[in-house]
């Protein structure tokens, strides 16, 4: 082992004992290793390039600390009931698996990603647009609940009409322009899932008076 | 009305810059099938931009169609076809062709960034650790012996956890301290603590930027709630004093010169007043029974919330001292067919219309 060589199998040696007793980069800790091992238990220099070439080394190592990461993100989402966050990471570790080819894996990642992206934006609808819309519902429910005279019920009467009939037309306007998910509806079941129903600070019987509401106006 | 060009200049220029480099460089020979389908795509993209209706639709239809990575694939393919063929092929981790070249390289891209980083508002923190970088790059060290020391230094630890950079949690712990936001400066100040654990348990003081972004991930889930109860407090609260004070300077005897009330004519305005009087007790009434049935606060409760000192700073001329208190005072009294009490109405009279 000359003197080139004994300086790269101490510099991996530096590396792999910054994965070691990781609880995040366990995959990562295993391939380093591995590239250890190459350097380590060769005779020269170009012996180890070979090892590592012919093991494809350097992109398992690649992959390796991809899988870490977002096997780490998984957890998270999972601990955090976010069920729809969640399917990239697994997208992610599955599109990767047994991928030979950085560029290649890059790809996979980004185009898994791109679409993670679009999932989530259309989940984060269902809430956006109903939370968006419940100042207007309750100010509807004070004019149609209020106790006024006679005199001025007609005149609130047609002001729920028209915020009613504005809403529609504001939800066909926004709906058009939707090009990102341009088949999405509101579903509003998903509202009570623990990722969209925390984020909603009103109680239950509110949530499902203001759902009937909004079901009935046709604005989702 | 379609994307005007210099948004699609703004959006697409920066990767024609790339693709012209890239062909400076010979991507056009070393991969033709590819450099011509990243131009391809960038053509097509612009083409998109005529057939959209707006910057919005066009951003998204890029999104939704997988235009960005349609450009990128193939051009990644192209520069790696051209390093390839610079290098005779790639040497395999840890076996480079040249390590003098390669220090070099990677001793001119720390060099650049540094030149790069003049004037950013990160300098100060950005460039000490690559200044080292450079240093010890030109030290007369091997790459070996460079690469083990960037490790050995935890520069490359400390390079990445450049990406999470404290004082900019701080900062926005400050800005929601100083918007009177309890909820959101809460919350940055969690994620300044998170920081702070994740660095005492790192013999250099480095944060590792995943961690950090487990650790936001879990501290904006739980102040997620906290802030979504808090904005929509804020957004009520103002609604139910605007229609108690509405009410009861109705009554006062300068009503007709408030431009709260004026109309077109007398008897509009006559008739604004009157409206406000009957009216504004039976939406009172819905309002409150609203927000006790959402989230069980009632109307003294809503002065006792963390984010009430900044519904009153931004609530105007109706949350003065004055106008809050009688406010609070008025409220058990603004019930259908009732009249503000008179030493309530003689209070509001006395602040005078509201322009």
């Amino acid at each position: 082992m000359d003197e080139r060589h004994r300086e790269y199998v101490e510099y991996y040696r530096v590396r792999t004992a910054k994965y070691d007793g990781s609880t995040i980069y366990q995959e990562s800790a295993r391939t380093e290793h591995a590239l250890l091992d190459a350097f380590e238990q060769s005779a020269t220099l170009e012996e180890a390039a070979e090892k590592v070439t012919a093991g494809n080394l350097a992109t398992a190592n690649a992959i390796a600390l991809l899988n870490d990461q977002w096997r780490a993100r998984l957890e998270v989402y999972e601990e955090l009931e976010e069920t729809v966050k969640a399917e990239a990471p697994r997208q992610v570790m599955a599109a990767v698996e047994g991928v030979t080819d950085v560029v290649d894996a890059t790809s996979r990642v980004n185009r898994v990603l791109a679409a993670g992206a679009i999932a989530e934006t259309a989940d984060e609808l269902h809430r956006v647009e109903f939370v968006g819309d419940l100042a207007v519902m309750e100010q509807l429910e004070v004019y149609r609940r209020a106790e006024i005279p006679d005199r001025w019920r007609s005149l609130y009467d047609a002001e729920i009409a028209r915020t009613e009939q504005d809403g529609r037309e504001v939800a066909a306007e926004v709906a058009a322009k939707r090009a990102l998910v341009p088949d999405w509806k509101l579903d509003h079941d998903e509202l009570w899932e623990t990722r969209h129903r925390r984020r909603i600070p009103i109680s239950d019987d509110a949530l499902r008076a203001r759902i009937e509401q909004h079901r009935a106006l046709e604005w989702g | 009305m379609p994307v005007p060009p210099d948004q699609i200049a703004t959006m697409l220029g920066p990767m024609r810059d790339q693709l012209a480099q890239a062909e400076a460089d010979g991507a056009a020979d070393a991969a033709p099938t590819d450099f011509a389908d990243a131009r391809a795509a960038l053509d097509q993209m612009e083409a998109l931009a005529a057939e959209s209706a707006d910057m919005g639709e066009w951003s998204q239809v890029l999104a939704r169609d997988g235009w960005w990575q349609r450009f990128t694939d193939p051009y990644t393919r192209a520069l790696v076809a051209v390093g390839e063929k610079k290098y005779g092929g790639a040497g395999g981790a840890g076996a480079p062709p040249d390590d003098a070249t390669m220090l070099a390289n990677m001793v001119g891209v720390f060099e650049q960034s540094i030149t790069q980083l003049a004037g950013n508002p990160d300098e100060a923190h950005l460039v000490p650790v690559l200044r080292e970088v450079v240093d010890l790059g030109k030290s007369g060290l091997s790459f070996p012996r460079f690469l083990r020391e960037l490790e050995l230094r935890g520069i490359n630890q400390q390079m990445l956890g450049l990406s999470v950079q404290r004082h900019h949690l701080e900062a926005q712990a400050q800005q929601a301290r100083d918007l009177l936001d309890p909820a959101r400066e809460q919350m940055a100040t969690a994620l300044v603590a998170a920081y702070d654990g994740l660095a005492g348990r790192n013999e250099l003081g480095v944060v590792d930027p995943l961690e950090f972004e487990l650790a936001r991930l879990r501290v904006e889930h739980e102040w997620a709630p906290v802030i979504a109860r808090q904005d929509y407090v804020a957004e009520r609260t103002p609604l139910v004093v605007f229609l108690l004070i509405d009410w009861i300077d109705a009554h006062t005897s300068w009503a007709p010169k408030d431009e709260r009330f004026l109309g077109d004519n007398a008897a509009q305005t006559k008739e604004n007043i009157e409206r406000t009087q009957q009216c504004n007790p039976g939406f009172v009434r819905v309002r409150l029974d609203l927000l006790s049935e959402a989230i069980g606060l009632d109307f003294p409760a809503l002065f006792d919330e963390p984010i009430f000192p900044q519904v009153r700073k931004n609530g105007g001329p109706y949350f003065s001292d004055e106008r809050v208190d009688i406010a609070r005072a008025l409220e058990p009294a603004c019930t259908p067919g009732a009249s503000p009490p008179d030493d309530l109405l003689a209070r509001a009279a006395a602040i005078g219309p509201n322009s």
